[in-house]
């Protein structure tokens, strides 16, 4: 998710909200945090959010406020626009990965799947849109998984892949992540319900 | 300045007394009044600012309007003025200037008085003003401070000019900000001259210090509390959906955090609040009248083409500067 | 994470109210969960933190502005997950 930052401090009433305004509009997705000195300015900027259907995070430090405002779907919209320009021949299609293996008996035969699937998805054409990992799926997007290598290369093929934050987390693999971005349960709602999804 | 701060500083002023002020620094009344003799009383009055429209003709207007509103509000009449200008002369043509005065002038003779003189200082922005002088019988001044409980309170035009003058300056809503300019250049005059034929208890105009700050000042200068009916509160076109989108002047915000006795229902929408506390430029005159006489002084008003006038609220009761706004 | 999971068990064995939920997006916190508790209760519930040694994070409070919601700071903490007051 691309981050902006939008610097008012200093501007005379009303130059924050029509800054925000225009940076707003020229953003398609992604967070912009605005800075302002003054009260005043932050209560207008979270009005001028609010207006505009956007929900508004504030903190206040040394007498500064950052304001916090999400344009669009994140990370999806960006996955489109990569993926649209990398191959040109994308679906919509998104795959909802919720354990490290595939299917339910052995946790062995399982793992054999797993590698059987991704390898084949390597082939498929039009390739997915998007990969979401979440509870022990996201175990297929750290260092040392079984799959790792077909991961990356759909990658490097503009197909997202997205693990959830959460989940690492709590099995403690933050810092583990190998391959795609990190992402959060807004934007795996949003992807499933947009886009044909198919669940494993 | 911000209300505060300037109540600070004055605070730090002596008073001197003379026995011919009629209204003076004491209370904070829209003009000074000195008695002359038994029938005359002298109304000494003066405002100026920044612009606050881009073009110069209409900035002298509204100015011009702006400072001879408040010898209206003292039930006066204007009849000379002396011109006030800050002009920065590197950095603007003498046709800017030259308009500004001329909207000024055109304005103070449609009032029926005079410019006899004036000042001008080089300075890095553009500002604009009159000292204005009128005259009053002693026995017939409008202060800010004799409304009584059972009065109603009647508004001559509508709010959200400090709104409207924000999102001039964004370049949004172009009809609100058109309506509000004409609205800023409109003069008292004929509100006043309707009013005279009614028993007015108190009148001032509504500027700088927001609908709530004036009301504020008649209800602790008469000593009382004073409930306002936002539903009737005329409010000039888009100043609610440009409030709503964080178009609110930093003045706004400085008045709500002074006027701390201004309480609301909790129905009362925030922009209706924001309105309430928007400092305005040129604003119309408030009366308090006894009950039986409010909706005719209205009628009238609109009668004589004062189309905004509307009745706003009440005197409820003896206190010290309570507003309710429901 | 870890913090999330025992912050849902201390309020819940003192019968206080509460909503977990996924961080919303417009609030900068590593972690990807926080608890939704009333505006009343925060005091309360901030002590039973500090007591029962629950590491949090960050304090907003929740103000329900038309169709969405204005999230603003209250306090910060070390810790690991954030909790927001309703208002």
């Amino acid at each position: 998710m691309s981050d902006r930052i939008v610097d008012c401090r200093g501007m005379a009433c009303p130059g924050p909200v029509i800054t925000t305004k225009k940076a707003i509009e020229e953003t398609s997705s992604g967070r912009i945090t605005i800075i302002v000195d003054n009260e005043a300015a932050k209560t207008n900027v979270a009005k001028f959010a609010a207006a505009n259907g956007l929900g508004a995070g504030v903190e206040a430090k040394d007498g500064q406020y950052y304001i916090s405002i999400i344009k669009g779907t994140g990370q999806l919209a960006e996955a489109d626009d990569r993926s649209q320009a990398a191959i040109g021949d994308t679906s919509s299609q998104v795959y909802l990965i919720t354990q490290d293996t595939l299917g339910h008996g052995s946790p062995e035969l399982g793992t054999v799947l797993v590698k059987g699937f991704m390898t084949t998805l390597l082939e498929v054409k039009p390739q997915p849109a998007v990969i979401l990992m979440i509870n022990s799926g996201v175990k297929l997007a750290v260092k040392g998984s079984p799959v790792l290598n077909q991961l990356t290369t759909l990658a490097s093929r503009g197909v997202s892949i997205l693990s959830c934050g959460t989940c690492l987390d709590y099995y403690q693999l933050k810092t583990e992540l190998a391959v795609g971005e990190i992402t959060n349960m807004y934007t795996i709602v949003e992807t499933i319900t947009k886009h044909k999804t198919v669940t494993l | 300045m911000g209300p505060g701060d300037l109540a600070g500083v004055l605070s730090k002023l002596p008073v001197v007394q003379n026995s011919n002020v009629l209204v003076g620094i004491t209370t904070s009344d829209d003009a000074g009044v000195y008695k002359l003799n038994e029938t005359t009383a002298l109304v000494q009055t003066v405002d100026f600012f920044t612009p606050i429209v881009d073009d110069p003709y209409l900035f002298g207007q509204i100015a011009a309007a702006n400072s001879l509103s408040d010898i209206y509000a003292m039930g006066a009449t204007p009849m000379t003025a002396l011109n006030l200008v800050e002009f920065p002369n590197c950095k603007l043509p003498g046709e800017v200037l030259l308009a500004i005065l001329q909207g000024g002038q055109n304005k103070v003779a449609e009032a029926g008085a005079v410019i006899i003189g004036g000042h001008t200082i080089d300075d890095n922005e553009p500002k604009y003003g009159l000292a204005v002088t009128g005259i009053v019988h002693p026995d017939k001044v409008w202060t800010n401070a004799g409304a009584q409980s059972g009065d109603c309170l009647v508004l001559t035009k509508a709010l959200g000019t400090g709104i409207l003058a924000s999102a001039a300056r964004a370049n949004l809503f172009p009809n609100g900000v058109m309506v509000a300019t004409v609205s800023m250049a409109t003069l008292n005059a004929v509100a006043a001259k309707v009013a005279e034929g009614f028993t007015v208890h108190a009148c001032t105009d509504i500027t700088g210090f927001g609908l709530s700050g004036h009301v504020y000042e008649m209800a602790a200068g008469s000593k009382v509390a004073i409930t306002i009916d936002s539903a009737a509160l005329p409010l000039l076109p888009d100043a609610v959906e440009a409030a709503s989108m964080g178009l609110v002047p930093g003045g706004a915000y400085a008045n709500r955090s002074y006027l701390t006795t201004v309480t609301f229902a909790e129905n009362v929408p925030e922009a209706v609040r924001d309105i309430c506390f928007d400092p305005q430029t040129s604003g119309g005159l408030l009366f308090a009248v006894p009950a039986r006489e409010a909706d005719e002084l209205v009628l009238a008003l609109h009668s004589a083409g004062v189309a905004s006038a509307s009745k706003i609220g009440h005197i409820t009761n003896e206190g010290s500067g309570e507003i309710y706004v429901r | 994470m870890h913090q999330s999971i025992k912050a849902e068990k201390v309020l819940g064995q003192k019968g206080l109210d509460f909503f977990a939920l996924p961080t919303p997006r417009e609030i900068d916190i590593s972690c990807g969960q926080c608890l939704l508790v009333k505006a009343v209760q925060q005091a309360a519930i901030i002590e039973l933190f500090t007591v029962d040694k629950v590491r949090w994070s960050k304090l907003f409070s929740r103000t329900a502005t038309g169709q969405t919601y204005l999230y603003e700071k209250i306090t910060e903490y070390g810790g690991l997950c954030g909790t927001t007051a309703d208002n």
